[in-house]
């Protein structure tokens, strides 16, 4: 029972369910590994065993008591630290939020998880207030990356892409502003999920950029993605930016094919925006789905430029009082880009949402010719831990902003995207974004499932 | 912007914003604005039309 964690979550939670091992032994698995790990990685700010404890002894309970067992019945997960857990302060990663009143309640989608009968055992590390890509986080460590503990993990997610991919949870939950599940996702070789915007209520999240904070989960296969997926999804009208319509379920199609669906790759910005390395990565995926056409996102630059306008404006404008306050408990890394944000004039705010609308209906265009775009998730593998700068293409390129090139013109218009691992011989992973147009993830989940199932993309357990 | 009317800029705003800067943060915010101000020519250079208007609520 000691590989426990290899397991996927859907077999870990057919398991407990036809009872080969109890909940309580796939927690004590799950808390046995992080235990054995976590002094290498540093994914985790909090491990909550009496909660994990309690909760698996509650799974099993019901199904001594002859109850149906939900989906995730006793699957062990994971949740970023800006996630509301109750009894437990909402760090954000901050040092000041660990002065903040203990959260009263659990978020919305970690009461899902919940009633899905996941098990909670801890909290993980994440950038100060999800702004970053890299999770060097100078209050709690830099996370490293599993299959390479001298490099960065990615970010802002990192803690959560770490710990799956380093087996200590088969699931875990993030965001995505910017690229913050798809960045971590691609480095540390995992599949993550960010929906449309306005799919998942974010109601008891720590927010970063309203305009286009995204909450969605990370998992080692698809089938995993697409049920935790499934179970995260409620409507929430307290969530002023939740807008979608129904609960849509996708699990049981992920397994229906590519047929009928038209793929193209993105070209221009988001080929002249990554190494080799990615877009050899990217080739062996479209090669896989016969893609062999190119489409072009017009101004995807500008687009990218103007995510990083409003990240600014909203970012900064939310931590003012904190900035005038207390300045000097901000993160070293961030603090003075935070200042500066804060003083952006309001016309260039406006003019990025603006063009917010124009971008959008251009890409609406191409959708209308193609169901799902491939692009690279990061221009490189992870970079090592320190890192100032990389090599583009040969041009030097900060790390810390450049990891979101290829993410930020996306996620600004809220098309959702599954990020799926490609692990080659003598290589660290990469992911590639498989983009789907607005309220289609069950279309990019279905290519990553078929992907899975060829064996082009994989997401091992590494062992760090 | 010369770097003497950038920094004007930037005093007068965190004056108006009663956003204090310690003398030690100001080279690093000189440059992260001066960043920024780069990035939001890019996107101010656009000409949009009176109907392209900011969506209150984002719904893709």
């Amino acid at each position: 029972m000691n590989e426990l964690h290899r397991l996927s979550a859907l077999d870990t939670a057919i398991g407990i369910r036809t009872g080969r091992f109890t909940a309580v032994a796939a927690a004590q698995a799950a808390l046995a590994r992080i235990a054995a790990v976590e002094p290498k990685i540093n994914a985790f700010t909090l491990v909550t065993h009496e909660r994990a404890q309690s909760e698996a002894a509650a799974v099993d309970a019901a199904r001594a008591a002859g109850a149906s067992l939900p989906p995730l019945a006793g699957v062990p997960y994971a949740v970023k630290n800006l996630f509301d857990i109750a009894g437990v302060a909402t760090l954000a990663g901050s040092k000041i939020n660990r002065e903040l009143p203990v959260a009263a309640q659990d978020c919305v989608l970690v009461r899902q998880m919940q009633a899905a009968g996941a098990v909670l055992v801890g909290a993980l590390n994440m950038d100060e207030y999800a702004f970053g890509f890299t999770t060097e986080n100078t209050h709690y460590g830099t996370t490293r990356n599993p299959h390479d503990t001298t490099r960065i993990a990615g970010g802002s997610s990192g803690g959560s892409a770490a710990a799956v991919a380093a087996g200590m949870v088969g699931l875990s939950l993030g965001t995505d502003t910017n690229g913050s599940i798809r960045v971590p996702a691609s480095l540390c070789g995992i599949f993550g999920i960010k929906p449309t915007y306005g799919r998942l209520s974010r109601r008891g999240s720590y927010p970063f950029t309203g305009s286009f904070d995204h909450v969605g989960p990370f998992a080692r296969s698809a089938a995993d993605l697409a049920a935790v997926y499934d179970a995260l999804q409620v409507l929430d009208a307290q969530d002023p930016a939740q807008s979608a319509a129904a609960i849509e379920p996708v699990s049981a199609g992920i397994m229906t094919g590519i047929d009928g669906l038209r793929i193209a790759m993105a070209g221009d910005y988001f080929e002249a925006n990554a190494q080799p390395q990615a877009l050899a990565a990217r080739d062996l995926v479209a090669q896989a789905l016969g893609a062999t056409r190119r489409v072009s996102l017009p101004e995807a630059q500008r687009a990218r430029a103007a995510a990083f306008v409003i990240t600014a404006a909203e970012g900064s404008q939310l931590h003012l009082a904190d900035l005038r306050r207390r300045p000097a408990d901000f993160e070293p890394l961030i603090r003075d880009r935070f200042i500066a944000n804060a003083l952006a004039p309001a016309a260039w705010y406006l003019q990025a949402q603006r063009f917010r609308r124009w971008f959008h209906a251009a890409v609406m265009r191409v959708f209308e010719e193609t169901d799902i775009i491939l692009a690279a998730a990061t221009p490189t593998p992870a970079t090592v831990i320190g890192a100032e700068t990389f090599d583009l293409n040969g041009v030097s390129v900060p790390t810390r902003p450049s990891m979101g090139l290829l993410t930020q013109p996306l996620s600004f218009i809220g098309l959702p995207i599954v990020t799926v691992p490609v692990h080659r011989a003598g290589c660290l992973p990469i992911g590639i974004q498989v983009i789907a147009r607005p309220w289609h993830e069950a279309d990019a989940l279905r290519v990553a499932a078929w992907l899975e199932r060829e064996g082009v993309v994989k997401a091992p357990v590494a062992q760090p | 912007m010369t770097e003497d009317e950038m920094r004007a800029y930037i005093i007068a705003t965190a004056t108006a914003l009663e956003l204090p800067i310690a003398p030690e943060h100001m080279p690093g915010v000189m440059l992260n604005f001066e960043r920024l101000a780069a990035i939001a020519a890019t996107v101010n250079a656009f000409e949009l039309g009176p109907a392209d208007e900011p969506a209150p609520v984002w719904r893709p």
